[in-house]
């Protein structure tokens, strides 16, 4: 791809982006680590590594390497401990239609992070020599 | 064979339509909070084990079997699950999370009863000796912590640098609780520790600023 076709990926995947119902992943994604990116392939690449950490912290990895780093931990009952959950308090919990969630990450994004590690990964090697 | 602009696009239409598929009306709401949470909880583990690693302390969940969080801060209620700090020859220490602490401003005000919300400032993470509860007083936060898993903004350097205000004054650097790990001096009276960790990099450029009051500023990726 050229430059141009560098830009116009990007518009189209931002739009896709928020068409899927998450301006906020798009807005993140953005304003991520390599923001700053001068040329457009590299904005690309930005944005997809931003949008690869968005979905990651959703997935069903996020919540096991965080469950992973509490297996040294004991329990005064002796038992592993068995999970994260989030209690919704007030508000939250009328807004969700529900007093408790598990944190255990959703695994049909393990794929899409998947896909794009490889996607990203091939873009990295295509684009043009600095 | 080089990526085409069509093919990268079906690519990205691929990925987003397994996306959609996956998401349903309450994890598009429920997605953003628990990214967040779940941070919040990589976080934790992180002080547990270098609390446990660095410090000698023997590290317990109580009171449960599963780590809980809150979607909302609010006082210390004892009988909640949370984790429980021993050492040999050490005073025991709670850790608990998503706590509101009594500010400073709170105490030189001299008002009686519970802090209004004015008065109170949220810890995702918060230390302080076992047995405490209700909000926290300032004096009694050993050590705080703030977990971002955002682009990190100006606006949070400058909330990190208000709590550390309304947990203690800037004075000659004074031993925290802590022998090594996070830090055995303070420029703070008390001498509570408070750290921000992030996600973003651009975290740490606000360390040298921080470090003149006593803020640690750390990145931490998760995966």
């Amino acid at each position: 791809m050229d430059a141009n076709e560098y830009g116009e990926f990007l518009r189209y995947t931002r739009e896709r982006v928020r068409l899927s119902g998450r301006a906020d992943i798009d807005e993140q994604a953005v304003r991520s680590q390599f923001g700053g990116a001068d040329r457009v392939d590299d904005a690309v690449i930005s944005y997809l590594v931003g949008l690869r950490s968005e979905l990651a912290l959703r997935s069903e990895t996020g919540a096991r390497e965080a469950m992973r780093r509490f297996r040294g931990v004991s329990t005064d009952t002796g038992q592993p401990i068995e999970g994260i959950v989030l209690d919704l308090v007030g508000e939250d919990a009328a807004a969700y239609g529900t007093d408790r969630i598990e944190l255990s990450g959703r695994s049909a994004l393990n794929e899409v992070v998947a896909d794009l590690d490889q996607l990203i990964s091939e873009i990295i090697q295509d684009r043009p020599v600095r | 064979m080089s990526l085409t602009l069509a093919e990268a696009k079906k690519r990205i239409d691929r990925i987003l339509s397994t996306y959609a598929a996956s998401t349903t009306s309450v994890s598009l709401l429920s997605d953003s909070l628990t990214a967040g949470k779940v941070y919040e909880a990589w976080v934790l583990s992180v002080v547990l084990e270098r609390l446990r690693d660095d410090e000698g302390y023997n590290v317990q969940l109580v009171n449960g079997t599963q780590v809980h969080l809150k979607s909302s801060p609010g006082p210390i209620n004892a009988s909640y699950p949370h984790f429980l700090l021993r050492a040999p020859g050490r005073s025991s220490l709670d850790v608990w999370t998503d706590v509101e602490f009594a500010t400073l401003s709170h105490k030189r005000r001299g008002e009686p009863g519970p802090p209004s919300s004015a008065f109170r400032h949220e810890l995702d993470i918060c230390v302080v000796p076992r047995g405490t509860s209700g909000y926290p007083s300032h004096d009694a936060v050993l050590l705080g912590v703030e977990c971002k898993n955002t682009s990190f903004e100006k606006v949070m350097a400058r909330a990190a640098l208000g709590v550390r205000r309304e947990l203690s004054l800037l004075c000659h650097p004074r031993a925290t609780h802590f022998d090594r790990w996070p830090r055995a001096l303070v420029p703070a009276d008390p001498p509570s520790v408070l750290m921000v960790y992030a996600t973003d990099p651009k975290v740490t450029t606000y360390q040298e600023a921080g470090e003149v009051f006593g803020v640690g500023f750390y990145h931490e990726p998760m995966l």
